[in-house]
């Protein structure tokens, strides 16, 4: 009998939840984002379009939370069961996922601006148009190689920061806190904490460092040849703490009596790092990587913040130049548009490549 | 070939002292089995050995050559741990060879004994499979072979039967004793089952709590314990223990306790009765309650019956006695005389 209801429950939460979301995203097209809610039965409703939003999806996580006890009881025999229980994740994915997406592809055929999306159906014109554009161009090049030396870096630097902070020595755990701790400030925080570093004038720490030893000041950030770099060293120091985490937990999954038969094998210490370490944090590393790839194409906020893709367009990036062309230009929300789809693009093959010629490599 | 000595052992870790000045030779050639229960040091001084787990202070021989600071690599000794520890990313090939590779044998060498050896522990069409792929037995086979490859003169064993299903068990057991004679090396084996340390040893060292009880033969061990401790110890179902009014205690094996319905005419003789009966087949065991407290009788009569009134009977030669500090007391010993007549077994 109790199970009858905690099931009766489940699925009637659930396509509640479904209702629920499908409505107030309803809601949000018809009325837009930012509306003025008013009185009355209609008006209201409007107004409370999010309220049914976050209402969907507490009804939707409850549901599958009490559906999936039931499952242990025995209706998984019902098929379209647990279908009803992942519904309302599905149709959150749909609307905030989905959706989104296609909508970006549908609108980088268009002309227009945020009010009016859809002005003027232009096709591929946008597209082209990208390919024209050298600032464009530019803000690729220098994202790829943003991207490349990034990754690399990150990668290197903290697999050797997990080797060196692997044993567990009072000083280490102090130093995996210390180095951990960049990534919970926020990046403008960084991003101006560093400025004041590379200041150019009297007040920079890293110049004033530097004439100690008699070498005369460099415009880090004034530079076109180091600006780059410069925000590649901020967030290589704001990541490198969150990736050694990661890695030092999957090298402590590996079991001591491993290294103790490695080196009663009579195996170096680089035949253990290359043969024993490396492969078993392989699935580790691998999730890394990717995860970094595709932050790196994603990189804004520190751009912003430092440099302003300055000085001229030599630290431009993507990111930049679609939040630039969406919000900033006049009619030209397609083209940032299209440019969001070429990124995405970019990550998709990207992902797709490491899979295909990496995938082999990792040991699950 | 080697014998391996230690000299005034000491470990420590952190602030526990595990061990205290021990001192032990393990004979070269010999298989040497080091049992006692969890805790007692024994995997401690298999890691010295091996030189993975250093001791604090003491010193470490092989062979007469001091090898306590040598790395573990140049000691010429093979290991085989509790759970293998394969290299989960390599295959058995890879996994048997990877010391050979380490020390720049030739490949033809190295294929030859990777060969033979795999085909002496029934691997040879498993070599391109990964561990994951292996049954506990089969993974346990790819671990020996990994150590006998490397021919070393020292072969340490750490609980190596532990994870396997007990049919499994006895059966490596045998293989293991046929192993150990062929190759002629000394082998020096943990475990914490009596039964696995009377089954194969040459020498077994007892341990408890950081200290050698007793060392020496099964037989020695099991016939003449030096203390309650190794009486206890060794033996399924173990020595039978009873308080004496003299303050020392009175022991006697399971199976040298004779039942009989009527009272004896002479000797040690109490009166009892049967609180549980466990038939296993070739034998049964009883447990009898006595005035001084529970015995175990083994015995291959199975006629008797829980909850019936019995006699039971032990020949002077067949006892044991233990002082106040636990100690055996034998033959000669001068409170000998005393014990044996405060248990009634004097004629």
């Amino acid at each position: 009998m109790k199970r009858m209801r905690v099931k009766f429950l489940a699925v009637s939460g659930s396509v509640l939840s479904v209702l629920l979301l499908l409505g107030g995203a309803l809601l949000i097209k018809i009325a837009g984002i930012s509306d003025i809610p008013q009185a009355g039965f209609p008006g209201a409703l409007l107004g409370g379009r999010y309220f049914l939003i976050i209402l969907g999806v507490v009804l939707g996580v409850a549901s599958t939370c009490l559906g999936s006890t039931a499952v242990e009881g025995g209706l998984q025999k019902k098929r379209y069961f647990p279908y009803l229980l992942i519904a309302p994740a599905m149709v959150f994915l749909l609307i905030f996922v989905v959706y989104p997406i296609l909508n970006v592809l549908f609108l980088s055929f268009f002309r227009g601006s945020v009010q009016n999306p859809t002005k003027e159906f232009v096709g591929l014109k946008n597209y082209i148009a990208l390919s024209e554009k050298s600032q464009f161009i530019v803000s690729v090049k220098n994202t790829f190689f943003y991207a490349a030396i990034f990754v690399t870096l990150v990668i290197v630097c903290s697999l050797l920061m997990a080797l060196w902070l692997f044993d567990d020595r009072k000083i280490n755990k102090f130093s995996q806190t210390a180095v951990f701790t960049p990534h919970l400030i926020a990046t403008v925080s960084c991003a101006f904490i560093w400025r004041w570093i590379m200041d150019f004038n009297d007040y920079g720490v890293l110049n004033t460092v530097l004439s100690l030893f008699g070498i005369s000041p460099v415009p880090w950030l004034e530079s076109s040849k180091t600006a780059m770099w410069a925000i590649i060293v901020m967030n290589v120091w704001k990541n490198i703490g969150y990736y050694t985490l990661i890695l030092i937990a999957a090298m402590k999954n590996i079991p001591a009596e491993i290294f103790e038969a490695a080196v009663l094998d009579n195996a170096s210490r680089t035949k253990r790092f290359f043969k024993i370490i490396l492969p078993m944090i392989s699935p580790q590393l691998f999730v890394t990587l990717i995860l970094l790839t595709i932050g790196s194409f994603n990189v804004f906020d520190s751009v912003n913040a430092m440099t302003a893709g300055g000085p001229g367009s030599s630290t431009e990036v993507i990111a930049r130049f679609i939040y630039l062309f969406a919000f900033g230009n006049v009619n030209s929300l397609g083209l940032g548009c299209s440019a969001a789809v070429f990124l995405m693009s970019i990550q998709l093959v990207l992902t797709a490549a490491y899979f295909k010629l990496l995938a082999r490599r990792v040991h699950y | 070939m080697a014998g391996i000595e230690f000299q005034n052992i000491c470990k420590s870790f952190g602030s526990a002292k595990v061990m205290e000045n021990l001192n032990l030779t393990i004979e070269d050639g010999k298989f040497t089995v080091l049992v006692g229960p969890s805790g007692c040091g024994k995997t401690t001084l298999l890691r010295i050995i091996a030189g993975i787990g250093p001791a604090s202070s003491g010193r470490c021989l092989m062979d007469g050559k001091d090898i306590t600071d040598l790395e573990p690599a140049k000691r010429g000794i093979a290991m085989v741990f509790q759970n293998y520890a394969l290299y989960p990313t390599m295959n058995v090939r890879e996994n048997i060879v990877f010391g050979l590779k380490n020390i720049r044998m030739p490949k033809e060498e190295r294929d030859k004994l990777v060969n033979e050896y795999s085909q002496i522990v029934g691997l040879l069409d498993q070599l391109q499979k990964s561990p994951s792929q292996l049954s506990g037995g089969q993974r346990q086979r790819v671990a020996l072979a990994r150590a006998m490859v490397k021919t070393p003169k020292i072969f340490l064993m750490d609980e190596p039967l532990s994870n396997l299903d007990a049919k499994l068990r006895v059966q490596m057991r045998g293989e293991l004793i046929e192993l150990q004679k062929r190759l002629g090396a000394t082998f020096v084996y943990v475990t914490h089952d009596q039964v696995e340390a009377m089954s194969m040893a040459d020498t077994i060292v007892l341990m408890n709590k950081g200290e050698i009880q007793q060392k020496g033969s099964p037989e020695e061990i099991y016939d003449d314990p030096n203390n309650v401790f190794t009486a206890q110890f060794i033996g399924t179902p173990p020595m039978n223990l009873l308080a004496m009014e003299n303050g020392c205690r009175l022991g006697y094996r399971p199976e040298v306790v004779r039942l009989c319905r009527e009272h004896a005419a002479a000797g040690y003789c109490a009166a009892g009765n049967i609180v549980t009966r466990e038939m296993l087949g070739s034998e049964t065991h009883y447990k009898v309650r006595l005035r001084d407290g529970d015995v175990m009788v083994k015995t291959q009569d199975k006629s008797f019956c829980a909850g019936e009134a019995v006699y039971i009977s032990v020949a002077a030669g067949d006892m044991y006695f233990f002082g106040p500090d636990e100690q055996r007391i034998r033959e000669g010993h001068a409170r000998y005389r005393e014990c044996l007549e405060a248990a009634g077994g004097a004629l």
